[in-house]
């Protein structure tokens, strides 16, 4: 027994053997810390990954990518038994039988990672949810394909369930009966549009927005309350909760840089490249009254670039680029040659990833160079 | 693709690990089921003494710095290898945790040979090899 070998007594002896099944079974040994372990034993784990990927395991947290560690040794594995033959030898003294079951050669250990998030926009994407029909409610015969449950994205997507739901939530995802559906720019916009107006015709301060009020005056212009109060989540944050009649009311207070940034990125997409003076006024034009636009908002969406006495503004957002470092910087550096940090640090903010700090990866990737102590930093490609 | 990773029992039992540096050779055993590895041997407060064949090593309890889960592949249905690299399995593949170590008796000195005492049945009994 396998405790009996542990804690064999002194001057005990036990007869360690191959077991009757020995070899039968394969074994893997998975080498875990004490808050994974509690894990692993009360709720579970799960690897993940597809034929083309390398399998991850995923706590409900974080994400671990799963190394081999081989060993020369020969490792035997003795597993508790009931089979104990407690009896007495020649000489008289107490022995143990020691059943071996396997040996390994070798153990899989964790290491922290990023979680693989590239397919989730790519799934999500292939069906945008583009029109608000019947409430938000599915027809019967709709096909499925292109939808994806919860379910589905667990499966499909190597992170962990608390990842999979931030990512969700900064791909402004919502979930639309059974499945989480990314919404069309443009029908987003739409729905914008029109809460705008009805805030101008019922004196709505887009400050202290009533839940109610807007899914109201919307369900007249046939849009779901699940996409009106969606909406108003993407753009704005919860404020305090009223009591109207016994009804309770959520108030949203819409955030500038969010509607702004809506609106320039609707510029943009018409046109990738302004100059920066008819942008401003253009943009200027569009936003609602009330919310200021400014150059600070679009880091991380635009970039400016001095061409002689003019300067223009171009479409370069943070979420074409690719996730992984290597892939990151590659792609920014064909972009850019030269980058100051100014310009180059919203295109890192993403970046954090378990044992790799932004620092790390800039000593890796880049070379810095300042011509003079006074100057800004210049990161140039390695 | 997703295979759960759980345990089935609720609270699983601490196995032991005993590792020797080398390999273990069997000689004129056709199977391997049943035999007889060696004697192992708690001699003194943290040391133990394993004798395989006429070889004798020397060795101690060491504690894991992180415990080891031990993981059995369930299949439920025609499952392929599970390969850490390549997770190409059906959905139906489950690991079950059916132990833990804590605890290896690890024996990392070579095997002294003991040349006076034969055992009963050499012919049965695997050596050690050294590396």
């Amino acid at each position: 027994m396998a405790a009996e070998v542990l804690n064999l007594k002194l001057a005990s002896s036990a007869t360690v053997s191959y077991g009757d099944a020995f070899g039968s079974e394969d074994f893997k040994l998975l080498e875990v810390d004490e808050r994974i372990l509690k894990e692993l034993l009360q709720d579970g784990l799960t690897i993940k990954g597809g034929p083309d990927d390398e399998a991850v395991l995923c706590t409900s947290a974080a994400t671990y990518a799963i190394k081999y560690v081989s060993t020369s040794n020969t490792v035997l594995l003795i597993p508790p038994s009931e089979k104990i033959t407690n009896g007495n030898n020649d000489d008289g003294m107490g022995f143990t039988m020691a059943q071996v079951v396997a040996t390994s050669s070798g153990h899989l250990e964790l290491v922290e990672t990023a979680p693989q998030l590239d397919n989730l926009k790519t799934l999500l994407n292939q069906r945008p949810y583009v029109e608000d029909l019947e409430g938000g409610q599915m027809q019967e015969d709709e096909p499925l394909e292109g939808l994806y449950s919860w379910d589905d994205l667990t499966t499909m997507v190597q992170a962990s369930d608390r990842q999979l739901k931030e990512a969700l939530k900064a791909l402004n995802a919502v979930q639309i009966g059974d499945y989480w559906r990314v919404v069309d720019e443009r029908f987003m916009q739409g729905l914008l549009e029109v809460i705008f107006l009805s805030a101008v015709q019922h004196d709505w301060d887009l400050k202290c927005l009533q839940e109610a009020a807007v899914v109201q005056a919307l369900k007249d212009d046939c849009y779901s309350p699940q996409i009106v109060r969606h909406c108003l989540s993407c753009y704005g944050k919860k404020g305090s909760t009223l009591l109207n009649d016994c009804k309770t009311s959520h108030l949203w207070e819409l955030d500038d840089t969010k509607v702004c940034l809506h609106y320039a990125k609707l510029l943009l997409r018409d046109s990738a490249k302004w100059k920066l003076e008819e942008f401003m006024k253009e943009w200027r034009r569009t936003t609602p009254a009330g919310m200021e636009p400014s150059i600070e908002m679009l880091r991380g969406e635009a970039l400016v670039e001095k061409l002689g006495p003019e300067s223009w503004l171009q479409l370069y957002s943070i979420s074409s680029l690719p996730t992984k470092p290597a892939d990151r910087f590659s792609a920014l550096f064909k972009e850019r040659a030269k980058w100051e940090w100014d310009d180059l640090e919203p295109y890192l903010r993403d970046m954090q990833t378990p044992g790799q700090s932004v620092e790390a990866m800039l000593l890796k990737y880049t070379r810095k160079t300042q011509p003079t102590a006074s100057s800004a930093a210049i990161y140039t490609a390695r | 693709m997703q295979i759960p990773v759980k345990c089935g029992c609720g609270g699983c039992e601490e196995w032991a690990m005993v590792e020797l540096q080398g390999s273990l050779d069997i000689q004129h055993a056709t199977s391997l089921q049943n035999l007889s590895i060696g004697s192992l041997c708690h001699t003194s407060a943290n040391k133990y003494k394993f004798v395989i064949g006429y070889h004798e090593l020397e060795g101690t309890k060491v504690a894991l710095k992180k415990p080891i889960a031990i993981l059995k592949k369930i299949k439920h249905s025609d499952g392929m290898e599970i390969d850490p690299q390549l997770a190409a399995t059906p959905v139906s593949v489950e690991m079950q945790v059916v132990g833990i170590i804590r605890h290896k008796l690890l024996f990392k000195t070579r095997p002294k040979a003991l040349i006076s005492k034969v055992e009963a049945k050499p012919k049965r009994m695997p050596t050690l090899l050294g590396h």
